[in-house]
């Protein structure tokens, strides 16, 4: 037996097992999925089928309800680990914690961010959404759904134990630079404007995101521990 | 011999109440200390608390007292924890929930084919734990035990749930491991039949 472990063995634990464990309870990816594709179906059936308007609102619509279904899977992420004793083992463990807590969350967004990507990508056609800008859809809802997944585990971590509403609150607020920087990158993607820039905003974000959100997320936690 | 962990005048309190203090044991290599008290006496306290798992005590907690300089690896204690919850994940089977464990994520398969015998679950290796008993959960708990070995565990009531065979494997597998150096801390209700110190927490 080795007896040497290193964090790359821990972190492909943790990814291993909660990939089996998201395809084995398939309500953690068909529940987002689902609400994702309910919500924008109800804004053309509400707004009317006017193709000039339901056009012009597709980026936005489209954006906004991939945050929130994004936020409504994240809400569970910790609450069985916590209930179990695995979070336990995590923080006896010698390695890195955040480590552990960014491959759930990377496995986390592969299970849910990826089909809503793939659902949005569907949902442009009956919004309309201006052709040649679904790249930049596509791009844009990559990094966001992300930031929204580490913003989620935030959330979920505060919230852990308590009602799951209060981490949509403590998170909404906080997801309103992604949105902007995402609608910014629609809207010049629309009217065929170099985006770039956005689109490295947004890769900032991220690249402070992921170790930042992740350390903050594990302080959180610890805080129930007290 | 050297003690791997040594606690002095250990002391809790939770909201202005003291859970327990006053607490003196020491642990050396292959030896077990019994905790015995009953509900609400602090028992898994203790455990967590060594663990750094309660950052709010008063006394002081020694590990591996050996006075050896050089800080390679093998002066570190390394600890293995049985909670109250042991973490068996219901969608798992018993072989994955052995593999995906802090223990055995670097055992090959026929590691895990020889300490599920050891502990009585080869029948249903690959049977959702769901579908499994809370004794044959316990039993995958355990195996986890042999998949690596540490010199200290700290086991929160590791006989509950279990039939008597299942409390004589506990009781050779203790044996055994204690002559390969591991200690172990076991908490319970009333004292067993291990050979150990027992700390009683109500007295």
């Amino acid at each position: 037996m080795k007896d040497r472990n290193n964090t790359l063995d821990w972190f492909m634990l943790v990814m291993r097992r909660d990939l089996i464990l998201s395809f084995r309870r398939s309500a953690t990816y068909l529940t987002p999925l689902i609400f994702f594709l309910i919500v924008v179906t109800f804004f053309p059936l509400a707004l009317g089928p006017s193709q000039s308007l339901l056009s012009s609102l597709a980026a936005g619509i489209i954006w906004i309800s991939a945050l929130l279904s994004s936020l409504l899977a994240v809400e569970g992420i910790f609450s069985e680990d916590y209930q179990d004793g695995t979070i336990d083992q995590y923080f006896i463990s010698t390695e890195p914690v955040f480590v552990l807590i960014f491959a759930k969350v990377l496995c986390h967004w592969l299970v849910c961010g990826a089909p809503i990507i793939l659902a949005s990508i569907i949902s442009s056609l009956f919004l309309y959404l201006p052709s040649g800008v679904l790249f930049a859809l596509i791009e844009s809802l990559l990094m966001g759904t992300f930031f929204m997944s580490l913003l989620g585990a935030l959330g979920a971590a505060l919230s852990l134990g308590r009602s799951a509403i209060l981490s949509a609150i403590i998170v909404l607020p906080f997801s309103i630079p992604t949105l902007l920087m995402g609608t910014a990158i629609m809207t010049a993607a629309i009217n065929q404007q170099d985006y770039s820039g956005f689109l490295l905003i947004m890769g900032a974000m991220l690249a402070i995101g992921i170790p930042g959100l992740c350390l903050l997320t594990v302080e959180a936690i610890k805080l129930n521990y007290e | 011999m050297s003690n791997i962990l040594k606690v002095i005048n250990l002391e809790c309190h939770r909201s202005d109440e003291v859970i327990f203090k006053g607490l003196n044991f020491e642990i050396n290599r292959g030896d077990n200390l019994e905790i015995i008290g009953s509900n609400g006496s602090g028992k898994t306290t203790i455990l967590r608390l060594l663990l750094g798992l309660i950052p709010n005590f008063n006394g002081e907690i020694h590990w591996s007292t050996s006075q050896d300089s050089s800080k390679s690896e093998e002066n570190y204690t390394s600890c293995f924890y049985q909670g109250h919850q042991i973490g068996i994940k219901p969608l798992l089977t018993a072989y994955e929930n052995l593999k995906f464990s802090t223990s055995g994520f670097n055992s090959s398969d026929d590691e895990i084919t020889l300490v599920a015998k050891r502990v009585g679950i080869e029948g249903f290796l690959n049977r959702r734990s769901s579908d499994l008993s809370a004794g044959q959960k316990k039993r995958i708990a355990i195996g986890r035990w042999l998949l690596k070995d540490f010199n200290l565990y700290l086991l929160d009531e590791p006989f509950t749930a279990l039939d008597d065979k299942g409390i004589k494997l506990i009781e050779d597998l203790i044996a055994e491991m204690n002559s390969r150096g591991s200690s172990f801390l076991i908490t319970g209700h009333r004292p067993s039949r291990l050979n150990s110190h027992k700390i009683y927490l109500d007295q």
